[in-house]
């Protein structure tokens, strides 16, 4: 048997096989329907909603009402992309359907109530998530419950519901809450600091550690604080010393380290909290307070000089302050916030103000850091960078869209000026010199051989050729109405895309002018800030400055 | 302690608090402004829904139609990282995964991992994974597949199999028929 021979057969046919694919055939791939929910499952993990509504969208329309597991992606999908309520009615088919999607729609339907302040609903919701969810699910539907409750002013219920719940992130999350409530309305701390107490270890159980480490960080400053209020100023050190100083939440670790140590007149240790403090930008909180803190702290242990110093110093700080604060506010005035400062940034996501150890350092992003602490500036950051992505996606398909119409016009002009012979004319004795090789080696392989079972898939190969150059001119005539169809749908899409990116603009320009205001009221409340830092410092060193003088007099009527 | 430890972490929670702040900031019925954004990322998707048929039906003719998918089997303790795919020797693509990406193909997720064309005929495909298996141990390993491309589509999965018995996980490759 000669095996070149046979390779070259193999080789021959990949050729005409190859030639019988006409361009731009309109049927596309069909996929499974049992892999459609499992494709549209990984699309919204990777974050494209779009994508996975083309995986549970397409193809024909189902005859059967679509399964459970499909309605809970598809209701996520829409949730995504802003279709709230076509997403609440597939959740609530989903609820009442099969046990095991059951929890996860409940869970998303209890969040959509709470966002539409409907808190009763809301309760319903999560209680069915709780009762019918996996662990996960669980979880956050009792800290949902336990938020619900806590909102509400029933502080023992809300406590009952965390009891209940698994140590980890969210029962963490719920009982640092809790506390927060506590230390606002008892004037004894003793119960914020049993929550935190708990918090902390079920903090510990998450088992997500960076998650862990950060959730840790703020239960420990919140603990110190109120410690140091209670009197319990060892305590407070206790819980302040574990304070990690990379953390955004350090100045203010550290000033109230520096009180506690002040407290219990270790001012030498105070003094090195504070000083420590004053390294961090003044928009930290605790900041500006460790710069007073500073000259008070020499005052109290009567070195008079040091403590007119550090109060000239930190004049200078918040004068040059005031000055920063005034050049970004122009900056916002002048380009808008978002570029001004989102942009300054370098990342685009929501989070984008966390991303680097800069925002420790540099002054202006350190006021972006604390202006996002609010979580309405972070809903108008959101919108600004949700249509700023949405916008470069459209010029991106606007692009794909004028590069399709190019070539598909170029394939359409070469089909029309074809003038050669029939490609069924030229193909056919192609297809037939192949069979004659085949019969040929067909002879001469030993029946059950390796290469008579090769030559059996060749005869396949071949007359599936056979059988698609049959119709191949009839295929060949049908491809610039073909082309010409395509051509006029991506015309079409080109249109949509402009109108959508037209939309895309007016809505972005709203959102930015509604940020800008924002960003220029909170620097305003800065500025505010500074100022009285400012005023505060300028009569502490007044007051220096008059109990020198007096000293003076005092000492020189006695000398006299 | 790496600073990218400290930034994930912080990262980490205040998403999570962003999520609820934000759950519970919203008011009862959305401003005009989020409502006219949510119906106009309706309507993108609507659009980007139809541009992906679109697309599919220009670039990749059913006839040459190739398509390889990408799935996990078993329960060990591998933690897929990062896969390479190559098609007749040719580097077709790569992917890295994120922990919720991965976390979806744990649950049955399933990835279309190359979509491209390839002329009827024989074909090599090979595919290189990289992980964490047991004890924190890196794993990279190949498989090397041979196809046969016939006429109309062509659709395979590759299913990654974690088995808790075996030393590292393997690949096999099914057609979807």
């Amino acid at each position: 048997m000669n095996r070149e021979a046979m390779q070259r057969l193999f080789a021959a046919l990949a050729i005409i096989t190859g030639l019988i694919i006409l361009p731009a055939m309109t049927v596309f791939a069909e996929v499974p329907e049992n892999q459609r929910s499992s494709l549209a499952r990984f699309a919204l993990a990777s974050g494209e909603p779009a994508r996975a509504l083309y995986w549970l969208e397409r193809g024909d329309e189902p005859t059967d009402a679509p399964s459970d597991k499909t309605l809970l992606f598809l209701g996520k999908a829409w949730l995504m992309t802003g279709q709230s309520e076509r997403a609440r009615s597939a959740f609530e088919q989903v609820s009442a359907g099969d046990r095991a999607y059951r929890g996860e729609a409940s869970l998303h339907l209890a969040r959509l109530a709470m966002a539409r302040g409907e808190p009763a609903d809301a309760v319903d919701w999560a209680v069915l998530a709780a009762s019918s969810g996996n662990d996960h699910i669980r979880e956050q539907a009792l800290f949902l419950q336990a938020e619900l409750a806590r909102q509400a002013g029933r502080h023992d219920q809300a406590g009952r519901i965390l009891g209940d719940m698994e140590g980890g992130y969210w029962s963490a999350l719920g009982y640092l809450n809790l506390a927060a409530d506590y230390a606002r309305i008892d004037r004894d701390p003793s119960r914020a600091l049993i929550a935190l107490r708990v918090a902390q270890a079920m903090a510990s159980e998450d088992l997500d550690r960076n998650r862990m480490k950060d959730l840790s960080m703020r239960i420990l400053v919140k603990a110190g604080v109120l410690s140091y209020r209670r009197g319990d100023y060892d305590k407070a050190l206790g819980f302040l010393n574990k304070v990690s100083l990379d953390h955004y939440l350090a100045p203010q670790a550290l000033y109230f380290h520096g009180l506690a140590h002040a407290a219990n007149d270790n001012y030498r240790a105070a003094m090195q909290s504070w000083h420590r403090a004053r390294k961090f930008p003044l928009a930290f909180p605790g900041t500006t307070d460790a710069w007073l803190g500073m000259g008070r702290g020499y005052d109290e242990t009567g070195f008079l000089g040091q403590a007119g110093e550090a109060y000239l110093a930190a004049i200078s700080a918040f004068e040059g302050e005031g000055v920063s604060l005034d050049t970004l506010e122009l900056k916002i005035e002048s380009r808008g916030a978002y570029d001004a400062l989102v942009k300054a940034a370098r990342r685009d996501d929501v989070e984008w103000f966390l991303a680097d150890s800069r925002t420790l350092t540099q002054p202006r992003i350190a006021y972006l850091l604390h202006f996002m602490e609010q979580p309405e500036a972070q809903q108008a950051v959101k919108r600004v960078s949700d249509l700023e992505k949405m916008e470069i996606a459209l010029i991106g398909r606007e692009q794909d869209l004028s590069v399709f119409l190019v070539s598909l016009q170029e394939r359409a002009r070469q089909a029309e000026d074809y003038s050669g012979p029939r490609p069924s004319d030229l193909i056919k004795p192609e297809v037939e010199s192949l069979a004659e090789r085949w019969r040929t080696l067909s002879e001469a392989a030993t029946p059950g051989s390796p290469e008579a079972r090769e030559l059996a898939e060749l005869k396949r190969i071949l007359n599936d050729a056979n059988r698609r150059s049959g119709n191949f001119d009839k295929r060949l005539e049908a491809v610039p109405a073909s082309l010409a169809q395509l051509s006029d749908r991506v015309t079409t899409a080109q249109e949509e895309v402009r109108q959508l990116k037209d939309r895309v603009r007016t809505l972005r320009s709203r959102a930015e002018q509604s940020l800008d205001e924002m960003a220029l009221a909170f620097l305003g409340k800065e500025k505010q800030r500074i100022a009285r830092s400012l005023d505060r410092t300028q009569q502490q060193i007044a007051h220096l400055y008059e109990h020198l003088a007096l000293t003076g007099l005092k000492r020189e009527a006695a000398d006299e | 302690m790496s600073d990218a430890y400290i930034l994930e972490a912080r990262i980490a929670v205040r998403s999570a608090f962003l999520a609820v702040l934000v759950s519970f900031v919203a008011p009862a019925n959305a401003d005009a402004l989020d409502q006219e954004i949510d119906q106009l990322k309706a309507d993108v998707a609507t659009m980007n829904r139809s541009l992906f048929e679109l697309e599919e039906k220009i670039l990749h003719p059913a006839d040459t139609q190739f398509s390889v998918y990408l799935s996990l089997a078993g329960s060990g303790d591998f933690i897929l990282d990062s896969i390479e795919l190559s098609l007749n020797d040719q580097p077709a693509v790569s992917y890295l995964y994120t922990d919720q990406e991965r976390q979806a193909l744990e649950q049955g997720g399933v990835q279309r991992l190359y979509l491209g064309n390839l002329p009827a005929g024989e074909h090599q495909v090979s595919a290189t994974f990289n992980g964490q298996g047991s004890n924190a141990r890196y794993i990279r390993n190949q498989a090397d597949f041979t196809i046969r491309k016939d006429q109309g589509e062509t659709q395979v999965q590759l299913v990654l199999e974690a088995n808790p018995q075996a030393d590292r996980p393997e690949l096999t490759l099914k057609e979807w028929q």
